[in-house]
């Protein structure tokens, strides 16, 4: 099962990189590839292709700022959070989604 | 190009019993250190991206940030508090541990984002924040510098 996401905040220099690292974390524990590109003030990074995006069972994606170029999502289940919850919740996001995918 | 870390920016001896007072007190740190050119627009950045939300990030751990016109070079600042703080009203959330971003406003100087974005990563992890929390002011030093020095030029 593969999970794609991107996250973004405020700044972009903190709260970014959490969220990305504590939904990696996450999957690392639960046996699940999770990919999330961040959208910081470097830029883009750790960039989602098509082939990462058409075998995601589904996106999350971080609320509190717009995501760059979010039509790469288009037809895909989209789960919206806010970055700081993100960070909180990771782990029972993912048990959950791998739950309602498998 | 000041390192990421001075020692005089860990304090283990804060007095200040508010958020504010001891954002102000951090922001002052960083000032005598170098790392600002304008330390009341700093700490009216740190507030107002405060307002935008928490930045409470767990774990009885605050990451106040300002991306500021006020900051000469990026720079970090780590004070543990004798005694946990209120650090959301509207959550009630609670700190001990605070660690103070500074970045420039407008900056093309990506290592000093990368080095935050690896900080930031490395929260994440039980381990790197239990030696963060256990040490004293040259153990977070050491560790912090042992972290980050695959940034080292």
């Amino acid at each position: 099962m593969k999970i794609v996401g991107v996250t973004a905040c405020p700044s972009g220099v903190a709260h970014t990189y959490m969220a990305a690292e504590a939904l990696a974390m996450a999957g690392k524990d639960e046996g699940i590839d999770v990919l999330i590109e961040t959208q910081g003030s470097a830029g883009i990074e750790n960039r989602l292709s098509k082939a990462d995006i058409d075998n995601a069972v589904c996106v999350v994606l971080s609320n509190d700022v717009a995501i760059r170029e979010e039509e790469r999502f288009k037809g895909k289940k989209i789960i919206r959070m806010g970055v700081s919850d993100l960070i909180k919740k990771a782990k029972p996001l993912v048990k959950k989604i791998k739950k309602t995918f498998e | 190009m000041l390192p990421i870390l001075n020692k005089d920016c860990i304090v283990t001896d804060v007095s200040a019993a508010e958020k504010n007072d001891i954002i102000r007190e951090m922001a002052g740190c960083l000032d005598r250190a170098g790392y600002l050119s304008d330390v009341e627009q700093f700490y009216q950045d740190v507030l107002e991206r405060e307002k935008v939300f928490s930045t409470y990030i767990g774990y009885q751990i605050g990451l106040p940030h300002g991306k500021s016109g006020g900051v000469n070079e990026a720079g970090l600042c780590i004070a543990k508090l004798p005694e946990e703080i209120l650090w959301d009203e509207e959550s009630g959330e609670k700190v001990s541990l605070i660690i103070m971003i500074a970045v420039q406003a407008e900056t093309d100087n990506n290592l000093h984002l990368q080095i935050l974005s690896k900080l930031s990563r490395l929260l994440i992890h039980d381990d790197f924040r239990d030696d963060l929390r256990s040490g004293d002011k040259n153990g977070i030093y050491e560790l912090i510098q042992t972290n980050l020095k695959e940034f080292d030029k």
